[in-house]
């Protein structure tokens, strides 16, 4: 989680709330969690999937005796948990502030083959961003105030500038980049259009428009 | 439930089964084989898994309709569901047919959520995300099924077809006529399952 | 733009009734027989209803942020009322910044790396055929590049094309094709039939000895090569030839040309000499003649040529033929018959635009050159204009006493709930009940009065009755505005203290209240709500799926004070200028569900 120790300040209802104000749900399903950073006022709503533990594992500092490679299983399974508290941590998904990661979708770092390896690379999500459910998410990068649509597949390494918008059961190919302001559609996606100018802007203080701040409604999740 | 206060990423997370009162299955599992602690094998049919296969965590493997076998160097990611849930509707009357049996072959790759329904898979496919192989489907060898496709039941799909659109399929040229890809594509793929196995601890012990 | 998800708000813009899209300004208003309502200032004088559903009104209808707006025509600007003009141009895969001068010269396609599929059009991937076992390999690869799509596998090799290197790919690929561009011509040249004559059959034998000359000088027509650039270059300089036989007599001559006007040499020497009687050979003008050999341009298609191609198709399977989506995003002429010559796609690029008003040119919107979405200026409609918003009355909360709105769709099971009975079908008959929310962005209070006809036009008149049509609306202060008790916000009946929006998911509280004519039924800082009852016509046997969506058009006229636009005036004298907008704007509903169905 975040770096800092997680407080409860609610036992009952669905979430457990961060003192930075990340609201988990109990039911999310989050392997890895050092690995994982919340930045402030996220929401991870139930069935959530992040795959923490799909991380570039560094080789270990030379002080440490024991000699763990990040290949044997066996050894995995012992190794210190220093990694958490040491700077070797690396992040595997990262998220930014205010965004909502809705039911069921799965946040998996994407990994390609350097020198022989299998090398996960961290999975960063912007700030504002609004994920819908059902998604699959295997992005390198989303920029801030982007909005993806229920059902969505995005492919590995996939790259989605800020303010972009991703229709409804679009998949997004492995490696495409969505330029900034693009409706991207279909399967596979092309751009299909581009936002209107008042995209994420809220004229009248409002709870929520689409692709705008997002922190009246992680207020509301409760 | 995952415990935040926990920041070791070493030790299994406690969670229910997703099929609460699902009976343990009787299970052939290979020790290379390597299996989350949240994965679900549930049924009563024989599950048999092979050397090198990687099965994510809340992978389901479910025998309850018939046997399934997951062939050597596979991986299952989150969600899928290998097997069928539901007993077939046949409109045969009354007669006693075969336990269909889902098998999947070497190097399958069976992305996130995806149903497989008692078919068989060939060699090196790759299923991507939230597909559909229906029942007694047979799908060759090479083959790829895009996200969210389908393939109905009963249906064939030649070896090296990719189905990549609502009942758009074309042949995998590259895979079928240079060799040399698919000799990649395998190391690609070897490597892949090895790096998974590095980064997933496995609990075999807890199914056999 | 997308459809958006029920409930939407389309507003109409004011181009609606113009046949050229510039919305005419009251002072040119001469000629136009129609009056727009933006004019009218009594509503009795309406004359017309809106149809949402004619095909005028189609081309319309915008959502509020599509929606510009023309501070100096006090107006909202749709796409159709704008000027746009580029303001850069870019590569939508690579995102490289292309300036116009390379746009004009090399196209308007990426001439670095970014290709598409030449199947699914998906953006392809550029990898290098290499081992991946190999553990101590050179930083950057080496081995043989293809390319490769992650969405249909169709990859390069299906060309059989691999690339030396991975980066600036176009001249590679332009390498490769006209390599094989040149390979076909020399199977050109032993195919085509050896003649010394011209092909032709209206040839005219030309006696002048120059045209022997040159037949004599010109290459053997089956050395030349039938390819299309080079037929093309030959059959252009045939007719610029020609054009200066043809007219070499006349005064203004073929060196004659715009630019020279009367002062071009040959001109002014033909002009000496007919003022100094000079006799100057006159050859009678020639008539402008066709081409007629190879040299000139001429290729005639003989059917040996496609004996090939058609013994092909006929063994071809279906699928490995090529459709025309796929052949007509092919580049240049190459419409190849069969999938496994299609070649991959240049990306298109796309343009950062910058609009204007089309009636008084203002700069409405401008992007930043950078490749980011941030905008020097940009003058939206949505804080101009009130913002429409229609939800069931049922789903929203009144008990927190915020403004009505329909949070994003989380997928909880709540969530899909309220989904689902936004989008289900209403029944005809039944008296629906809906909250039409008004909310403010500016900074003035508004009173807004709102009509609708009493039944929708069409052949399902729905009749709709807006309770409240007339009400106030307080302005978009600052909440510490409002904290301070500095002004008086408006005059409306309940006013909630919180100005943030709520959360409107499922809580069906007591709604014991029931809806009054004549009253809001709730208001908050800078919005009010007042119902609405529908109650959906009878949907005829054979009704359209588009006439069982139904559509409320409401027109909107507000009335706000502001101080008078001056900022070169001084703030003391804030001279109240009335203001008055007017508007139509459409409501989408839902569906009619026959109660027969």
């Amino acid at each position: 989680m975040s770096s800092s120790r997680p407080a409860r300040k609610s036992s009952k209802g669905d979430y457990i709330e961060t003192d930075s104000g990340n609201k988990v749900s109990r039911k999310a399903l989050i392997t890895g969690t050092p690995n994982i950073t919340l930045a402030g006022r996220t929401v991870l709503m139930p069935d959530v999937h992040l795959r923490g533990d799909i991380v570039r594992v560094r080789p270990p500092p030379p002080t440490t005796t024991t000699s763990t490679t990040s290949l044997d299983p066996s050894s995995a399974a012992t190794a210190k948990p220093s990694s958490s508290s040491s700077s070797q941590s690396t992040t595997a998904i990262s998220i930014g502030k205010s965004t909502i990661i809705a039911t069921s979708t799965i946040l998996r770092p994407p990994a390609r083959l350097l020198r022989g390896l299998l090398q996960p690379y961290p999975l960063k999500i912007g700030e504002q961003v609004l994920i819908g459910p059902g998604c699959v998410v295997e992005s390198a990068q989303i920029h801030n105030h982007v909005h993806v649509g229920a059902r969505c597949v995005l492919g590995a390494f996939s790259v989605l500038r800020e303010n972009c918008r991703v229709l409804e059961g679009s998949c997004v190919p492995a490696g495409m980049v969505v330029p900034p302001g693009a409706v991207v559609a279909g399967r596979p996606a092309r751009v299909v259009g581009e936002v209107g100018e008042g995209f994420g802007v809220d004229g009248v203080g409002e709870g929520w428009v689409e692709g705008g701040e997002l922190r009246e409604v992680v207020r509301g999740i409760r | 439930m995952s415990d935040p206060k926990r920041t070791s990423r070493s030790a299994p997370s406690k969670r229910t089964s997703l099929l609460p009162s699902a009976p343990k299955p009787p299970c052939k599992i290979d020790p290379a084989a390597t299996i989350a602690s949240s994965t679900v094998l549930a049924g009563i049919h024989p599950i048999t898994i092979a050397a090198h296969a990687v099965l994510h965590p809340h992978a389901r493997i479910v025998s309850a309709e018939g046997p399934v076998t997951i062939g050597e160097g596979c991986i299952v990611f989150e969600k899928a569901t290998i097997g069928p849930l539901a007993p077939s509707t046949s409109t045969e009357s009354a007669t006693i047919t075969a336990p269909p049996s889902t098998i999947l072959g070497k190097n399958v790759t069976i992305s996130t959520g995806v149903t497989i329904e008692g078919c068989a898979i060939g060699d090196g496919c790759v299923i991507e995300p939230y597909a559909r192989i229906g029942q007694g489907a047979k799908v060759g060898r090479y083959c790829k099924v895009v996200a969210y496709g389908e393939v109905p039941k009963g249906a064939k799909v030649d070896d090296y077809t990719v189905v990549y659109g609502k009942g758009k399929r074309r042949v995998d040229r590259t895979m079928k006529e240079w060799g040399e890809m698919r000799e990649l594509k395998e190391a690609v793929h070897e490597r892949q399952v090895r790096g998974y196995q590095g980064l997933i601890p496995s609990n075999i012990a807890k199914w056999s | 733009m997308a459809q958006n998800p029920l409930p939407y708000t389309y507003y109409s813009c004011p181009c609606v009734n113009t046949s050229a899209p510039v919305p005419i300004l009251a002072a040119n208003r001469k000629h136009s027989r129609e009056q727009p309502p933006t004019d009218t200032t009594e509503f009795d004088n309406e004359e017309q209803t809106f149809d949402s559903r004619s095909p005028r009104a189609n081309l319309s209808l915008v959502p509020l942020e599509h929606l510009l707006w023309c501070t100096e025509c006090h107006q909202m600007r749709c796409a159709r009322c704008v000027l746009e003009e580029v303001q850069c141009w870019y590569c939508p895969a690579c995102l490289f910044e292309v300036p116009s001068s390379t746009v004009r010269s090399e196209g308007n396609r990426c001439t670095r790396s970014c290709y598409n599929c030449p199947i699914c059009t998906s953006p392809l991937t550029i990898n290098p055929m290499e081992d991946p076992r190999q553990e101590d390999k050179p930083e950057h690869a080496t081995g043989p590049f293809i390319m490769m799509c992650p969405w249909c596998n169709w990859s390069s090799l299906d060309l059989g094309i691999k690339l030396e290197k991975g980066t600036n790919v176009t001249a590679q690929l332009a390498k490769i094709r006209n390599g094989r561009k040149a390979g076909k011509i020399q199977d050109a040249e032993v195919t085509s039939p050896t003649q010394e004559q011209p092909l032709s059959p209206l040839a005219i034998q030309h006696s002048s000895i120059d045209d022997a000359e040159a037949e004599a000088t010109s290459p053997r027509p089956d050395m030349l090569s039938t390819d299309h650039d080079e037929l093309f270059t030959r059959l252009r300089n045939f007719y610029q030839q020609q054009i200066v036989e043809s007219s070499e007599a006349s005064m203004f001559g073929p060196s004659f040309s715009s630019t020279d006007g009367f002062s071009s040499p040959s001109a002014i020497s033909r002009l000496l000499n007919i003022y100094t009687g000079k006799k100057t050979k006159r050859t009678k003008p020639v008539p402008m003649r066709e081409a007629l050999s190879p040299s000139e341009g001429l290729h005639i298609h003989s059917p040996a040529d496609d004996t090939d191609s058609l013994t092909c198709l006929s063994t071809t399977p279906w699928p490995d033929t090529t459709t025309t989506a796929q052949r007509a995003l092919q580049p240049g002429d190459h419409a190849p018959p069969f999938t496994s010559d299609l070649w991959p796609i240049a990306t298109l690029l796309r343009t950062k635009r910058s609009k204007r008003c089309r009636a008084c040119r203002t700069l409405l919107a401008r992007p930043e050159a950078r490749m980011n979405y941030r905008w020097r200026i940009r003058t939206l409609a949505l804080n101009h204009m009130p913002k429409l918003t229609l939800l069931p009355l049922a789903t929203t909360t009144t008990s927190s006493g915020g403004m009505p709105t329909l949070g994003p769709d989380l997928g909880t099971p709540a969530h899909i709930a309220q989904r689902a009975s936004l989008s289900a079908p209403l029944r005809t008959g039944q008296t629906h009940t809906y909250l039409l929310t008004t909310a403010n962005p500016l900074e003035d209070v508004l009173s807004v009065t709102l009509a609708t006809p009493p039944t929708t036009p069409g052949r399902v008149g729905t009749r709709v009755t807006i309770l409240c049509p007339q009400f106030s609306v307080g302005k978009n202060s600052d909440v510490w505005d409002e904290a301070l008790g500095a002004q008086p916000a408006a005059a409306s009946k309940r006013r909630s203290g919180m100005p943030s929006g709520m959360p409107t998911v499922g809580e069906d509280g007591a709604q014991a209240r029931v809806a009054e004519a004549g009253k809001v039924w709730a208001s908050g800082r800078n919005w009010t709500s007042v119902v609405v009852e529908v109650v959906p016509g009878m949907l005829p046997e054979d009704a359209s799926e588009e006439e069982a969506d139904l559509e409320i058009a409401v027109f909107v006229r507000i009335e706000y004070e502001t101080d008078a636009a001056g900022e070169e005036k001084a703030v003391a004298a804030t001279a109240k200028e009335k203001r008055e907008e007017a508007f139509w704007c459409v409501l989408g509903v839902g569906t009619i569900q026959s109660t027969f169905a």
